[in-house]
């Protein structure tokens, strides 16, 4: 056999739920080592992957491998991954010492083993002073390391954490996405990592997962899918951006004309093929959005130039948002550095423009 | 907005606690007074207590009593135990239907009970004994334990059980090592509370208790026919004290099970 450094292959893996499907034939490799989150809508499948992973749930077809060996009918017990729990699922009877020596005594250690690793993860996640205390004596953020020191003291293949920081507050939640960041790039162990949250996966991930109604929409890392979202719902899901639905006039090997309500754009974007008259969205993120009237080095040949109603901007701090609609109705928005002053009133009618490298095209659909 | 109560409801709350409590507290003082009659205080004794504890048909029927309640107790935690268990891991055909009969026995009239139970020992041809006061009185206390658990494990998180799973528990291990020591407390109050039930019923035990077992409050709502004696009022007492007792350990043990899944 082949040795390569598959830890987890996801052959066309199904669920269905009666006559819904949850997940619908999905194939994904993660790679040993890897912090791969899958990202999505509720509903989009993505904990319903997880629990297969873990053995909670039996996929309805399909095959799935840990570390090449084969899960058909392996129960969750008898995997070498663990998981973590959303809302930590601790055992309220047992200690915080006793909860994370839990598996290791299952697994029969010696107790001298046993003792070594739990102080040595009781050690890593800081809370020496709390290990005599039950579960119900500890805040969210403690709660959630002892989660995570349970499962990681079993030295597991892969740890599968079930929207982790989903309970916790804002400036906690940023705290531990960067603690579990360091802490998977130390130990080395792969993480599989659910979310709902754009902003955390961009964070923490190596690689993404988008899903949507089951499948797998786009996978890559946070960099491609930002600047090259391969689908309008990737596009969406991940950061702002404006979609300027259009279709296609022309295309050669290195660029595509778009008619976009009758305004002719090239767009040096030809890796993706389409059809005449194939209608497209073109996908421009608000920081590359400018207004013609303060670009200094504005020029026809360099940038895609489309005419805007102006309606308001909102002041965020460090950035000035402009909101402007096309005369169809679709609305641009604009991010800005705060200092600069642009003003307009609402309702002016505004050049705004795009370079046509910095923008890319997907397929308009129903979303 | 919580208000202050006027006079006429102060009066009104005061007129409900007498009218609830004062019996009880008439009986426990008459347990203590030094005359046959239970008419004026003629000063403090514990002759009646002293009385009691000198009958040995009394004593014979409180042992009787801890042995019946004590067992049926205990029986009934363990069935209430597992069919709870068997209700919250799996779903399976009539199972709402199964629900509703485990309630039946419990909202029964007690002497209807006793009535049908009594036939049916005739009809097995069980001859009446400690052993069938004990299963008449499991048929209405394992109800009590059963809902009490079952309680219990609908406010258990299943991911609990999940993660035990995880850890490498096998499914009988999320049964002992997590779920059982999760429902100690739920158990132990349900016992309790069987134990009361089991403790003070006349009406079933009446029909289905043989010649020499006479049960604690048998006893007492025998001597009743031959008029009241005050050693009665002392026996009560000491019943009042022991089921009030119980009582409280219950609450303080379902608080604190409340507070643990919190």
């Amino acid at each position: 056999m082949i040795r390569d450094n598959n830890m987890i292959e996801l052959i066309g893996v199904t669920k269905q739920f009666g006559e819904m499907t949850a997940v619908n034939h999905i194939d994904l490799i993660v790679k040993e080592g890897e912090f791969m989150t899958f990202l999505g809508p509720s509903g989009c499948g993505k904990t319903t992957t997880l629990r297969m992973i873990a053995g909670f749930e039996e996929p309805s077809d399909g095959k799935l491998f840990i570390d090449h060996e084969d899960c058909d009918n392996v129960p969750a017990n008898l995997r070498d991954v663990n998981t973590v729990f959303q809302n930590y699922a601790l055992f309220p009877h047992l200690s915080i010492r006793d909860n994370i020596a839990f598996g290791l005594k299952l697994k029969k250690l010696s107790k001298e083993e046993i003792d070594k690793r739990v102080n040595k993860m009781i050690e890593l996640i800081k809370l020496e002073e709390h290990i005599n205390k039950k579960p119900s004596q500890l805040s969210g953020g403690q709660k959630q390391r002892v989660a995570i020191a349970r499962s990681l003291v079993n030295e597991p293949k892969v740890l599968l954490l079930d929207e982790p920081l989903g309970a916790l507050d804002l400036k906690l939640r940023k705290e531990m996405q960067i603690e579990l960041k360091h802490l998977q790039k130390e130990l080395g162990i792969t993480f599989i990592y659910v979310t709902h949250d754009q902003e955390e996966a961009l964070t923490i991930s190596d690689r993404i997962a988008i899903m949507n109604k089951g499948n797998i929409e786009q996978l890559g890392t946070a960099e491609e899918i930002y600047d090259t979202p391969k689908t309008k719902f990737a596009a969406n899901f991940i950061g702002e951006t404006n979609l300027l639905t259009g279709y296609i006039v022309s295309q050669d090997s290195e660029k595509t004309v778009v008619n976009l309500h009758n305004q002719i754009l090239t767009i040096y974007d030809a890796d993706k093929k389409y059809k005449e008259r194939e209608r497209i969205c073109v996908c421009v993120r608000p920081e590359n959005m400018h207004f013609v009237d303060y670009l200094p080095d504005y020029s026809e040949e360099k940038y895609n130039t489309i005419t805007c109603i102006y309606e308001e901007q909102i002041y965020i701090g460090n950035l000035r948002r402009h909101i402007l609609h096309t005369p169809e109705g679709e609305p641009v928005k604009i991010t800005r550095c705060a200092r600069k002053g642009e003003v307009y009133n609402r309702g002016d009618y505004v050049k705004v423009c795009f370079s046509k490298k910095r923008c890319i095209m997907v397929k308009d659909e129903e979303v | 907005m919580k208000r202050k109560l006027g006079p006429a409801s102060v009066f009104y709350v005061l007129l409900f606690l007498i009218l609830l409590y004062a019996p009880i507290v008439m009986m426990v003082a008459y347990s203590f007074n030094n005359s046959e009659l239970d008419m004026g205080w003629s000063g403090f004794t514990l002759r009646w207590y002293r009385e009691l504890f000198a009958a040995e048909d009394a004593k014979k029927a409180v042992i009787n009593s801890i042995i019946v309640s004590g067992c049926s107790t205990v029986l009934s935690v363990i069935l209430g135990a597992f069919a709870a268990i068997g209700f919250h891991k799996f779903d399976f055909k009539g199972k709402d239907l199964l629900d509703s009969f485990f309630y039946i026995p419990t909202i029964v009239p007690a002497m209807l009970l006793g009535v049908s139970l009594l036939s049916l020992f005739d009809i097995l041809h069980i001859s009446l004994s400690k052993v069938t006061i004990i299963i008449s009185h499991v048929t209405f206390c394992m109800p009590i334990c059963f809902n009490n658990i079952r309680v219990a494990l609908n406010g258990f998180d299943r991911s609990i059980e999940e993660a035990a799973q995880d850890l490498g528990c096998t499914q009988l291990q999320v049964i002992t090592k997590v779920l059982l020591p999760n429902l100690v407390p739920a158990m132990l109050s349900g016992g309790l509370l069987a134990f009361t039930f089991s403790l003070e019923d006349v009406l079933t035990t009446f029909f289905v208790a043989g010649p020499k077992d006479t049960t604690l409050s048998m006893y007492i709502f025998g001597q009743m026919k031959a008029g009241m004696k005050p050693t009665i009022n002392a026996l009560s007492t000491l019943l009042i004290v022991v089921t009030v007792t119980l009582g409280i350990i219950m609450q303080i043990l379902q608080n604190r099970s409340i507070a643990k899944s919190k």
